[in-house]
């Protein structure tokens, strides 16, 4: 059974018309010991369909170490949202409910390569040097 | 997870696994609470 109704299928396709470049979902994901992992590979697999400029990569993430450690995940499910360049976004857990707004919105901005923050913002944030780790915890309600 | 970082309510962020943001805050303020994070790191 799809995750995606036909109905929420066509007003995702519409908001991702706004997407100018190709974005990539990078997924990992394990077979055991996971909680909601085949939901979440289905829900990314589903959504992937719906532009084609959204593709999809699954990876393994007890098998394919070389890519875990590219993108630096200690847990699954994950989701890196990037293009050409990684931005160090990342999604834990499945993106379900307001998160999904949330997934829809990162994959936009990706793709147009640009952040909705005031230009004030930006320009101090480009002053900053060193990385910096936010981690938002949120839930799907 | 939730544990480990304190998590009661939601939003939570946190900075460089220090600094903490409780709920959801105007932009201004966020980008304010990201420097003093990055000022902090400089001190240690």
């Amino acid at each position: 059974m799809a995750l995606i109704r036909e109905e929420d299928a066509t007003e995702i396709r519409q908001r991702l018309n706004a997407m100018a470049g190709p974005v990539k979902l990078i997924h990992f994901t394990q077979q055991l010991n996971i909680e909601y992992g085949r939901e979440t590979r289905q829900l990314l697999e589903e959504l992937a369909t719906l532009s084609d400029k959204l593709s999809l990569e699954v990876y393994d993430f007890l098998l394919d170490n070389q890519k875990v450690a590219e993108y630096g995940v200690d847990k699954v499910p994950a989701t890196a949202v990037r293009n050409g360049k990684d931005y160090g976004i990342r999604f834990y857990g499945i993106p379900a409910g307001y998160e999904f707004a949330a997934l829809l919105d990162a994959i936009i901005e990706v793709s147009l390569g640009a952040s909705e923050l005031r230009a004030e913002t930006k320009e101090k944030l480009s002053q900053v040097t060193q990385p910096v780790h936010l981690q938002v915890f949120v839930t799907p309600t | 997870l939730a544990t480990q970082y304190r998590v009661y309510a939601v939003p939570r962020t946190v900075i460089n696994e220090r600094e903490v943001i409780e709920g959801s805050v105007p932009e201004t303020q966020f980008l304010e609470r990201v420097l003093k994070a990055i000022e902090k790191n400089d001190e240690r």
